[in-house]
């Protein structure tokens, strides 16, 4: 965290011949190849120390990124995770993020060009979170963690940089929001009563891993006084049931909503003999709105609803997504009683994958590639 | 793209504002002469009468896309 005392005390004063960082970031604004703030050098020492830390090929593909279908190689993605300001052994979480973000089911081309506010939420489970200090806890969706704020943003400038993602231009988000610049959070598994994400998805809990989600802006919800989880759970539901989210328009595709919770809104929960499915339940059941209240609204009639909705019964009440699985709960926070909806767009679904050696054995720690 | 590349004929329908969009994209996909047809901007709301006119006014070129378009060479 920050330590301003050298700022104050003039400690340190800023050598002139540092003056090149501003005019390289000038020419690399004028190029397009930035995200609008400063970026640093990719210069060869830097993308090599930053190579040592996978045990790929700098020319491997690790995906194909849309709409330009740029190669999104080992290489470069090492160069936009030093220009990210990124540290080198943060390397392997991003090939593993990109990894994720070219399957399918995360419809990137869509996600990269569409008017909807999605941006790429990074969240990393397992050991790496801890050893690469990825914040989970106060202020996780903020500012102060070298992790989360060069991460998420070494992945928006692949999509810049090598998928051709230009605002305006081929990204036509009508408002876009400030997770754009990054979006990255640790869960926190120690903190939480129940199984971590990933554990759900079936990885070992040792087994580090990412979950990738084309999330809008984190939405609180602040509850300090239900004495129930139900009463509690319900101001969740009313905030992920918004009559202006996509949730409940599109819930007849494959589709998510999460709700992030804080461990120690968890553990009260649990405490009361709630599982994570319980959850998961109750939010699918109660986050619904009635047809009366979402016909000609929204994005009514241009998705298909769940089938056991009856659009012609003006009480039938639609819910946000298919299934009470697509509902993900993911611990995470500070203290006190708030929580977080992130919704999405509902045209593409989260992928969660291992981060991993060359041969797929999930890797233990960053340090060992330096063995 | 895609059904066109596939030789099935397109009519890709935007509104004026996105033009630059589709055409980067085109030119992105290598798909330069990807028939489109634009029609004024918004869309959403507006009233059925001035929607019909709009449509009116892009038959012509909804029919050059989809006899003339790309996919007929």
């Amino acid at each position: 965290m920050s330590n301003t005392r050298l700022l104050a005390s003039r400690l340190r004063e800023v050598e002139d011949s540092l003056q090149g960082a501003s005019d390289f970031f000038e020419l690399y604004y004028e190029q397009g190849w930035t995200d609008g703030l400063p970026v640093l050098p990719p210069t060869q020492a830097a993308v090599a120390a930053m190579l040592r830390y996978t045990d790929r090929a700098p020319d491997e593909v690790v995906g194909i990124i849309p709409p330009r279908n740029g190669a999104a190689t080992v290489e470069k993605i090492a160069i936009n995770a030093v220009m990210a300001g990124c540290r080198p052994e943060y390397l392997p979480v991003l090939i593993a993020a990109v990894e994720a973000m070219v399957q399918p089911e995360y419809n990137l081309y869509g996600r990269q060009t569409t008017t909807h506010p999605g941006a790429h939420l990074l969240i990393v489970h397992g050991p790496l979170r801890k050893e690469l200090d990825v914040n989970c806890r106060q202020n996780v969706f903020g500012h102060g963690w070298r992790a989360n704020a060069t991460m998420g943003r070494a992945l928006r400038l692949v999509m810049i940089n090598v998928g051709g993602n230009k605002p305006g231009v081929t990204d036509m988000a009508t408002h876009g929001h400030p997770g754009k610049y990054s979006y990255c959070m640790g869960e926190d598994e120690e903190g939480s009563p129940w199984s971590p994400f990933h554990v759900d998805r079936g990885h070992a809990r040792e087994t580090s891993a990412v979950t990738v989600i084309c999330g809008e802006a984190p939405h609180n919800i602040n509850d300090q006084v239900s004495k129930t989880p139900q009463m509690y759970l319900e101001s969740a539901a009313s905030t992920m049931a918004t009559l202006g989210g996509n949730g409940l328009y599109r819930s007849g595709l494959r589709s998510e909503q999460m709700l992030v919770i804080t461990s120690e809104s968890a553990h009260w929960i649990a405490e009361h003999g709630w599982s994570k499915t319980d959850v998961q339940r109750f939010l699918f059941d109660t986050a619904r709105q009635p047809v009366r209240k979402l016909r000609d609204r929204g994005g009514w009639g241009k998705s298909p609803l769940p089938d056991f909705v009856d659009t012609a019964n003006d009480d039938a009440m639609v819910p946000i997504v298919p299934r009470q699985e697509d509902i993900l709960v993911l611990v995470a926070g500070g203290h006190q009683r708030h929580m977080n909806a992130v919704l999405t767009a509902g045209y593409s679904c989260s992928v969660t994958r291992a981060i991993t050696l060359k041969d797929g054995t999930p890797l233990r720690s960053t340090q060992d590639f330096l063995k | 793209m895609t059904l066109e590349r596939r030789g099935v004929p397109t009519a890709t329908f935007i509104t004026h504002v996105f033009d630059n969009y589709a055409r980067g994209l085109c030119r992105m996909q290598g798909l330069d002469a990807l028939p489109i047809v634009i029609i004024p901007h918004p869309v959403a709301a507006r009233p059925p009468a001035e929607l019909r006119e709009r449509v009116r006014k892009a038959h012509a070129e909804l029919r050059a896309a989809l006899t003339q378009g790309q996919s007929r060479a």
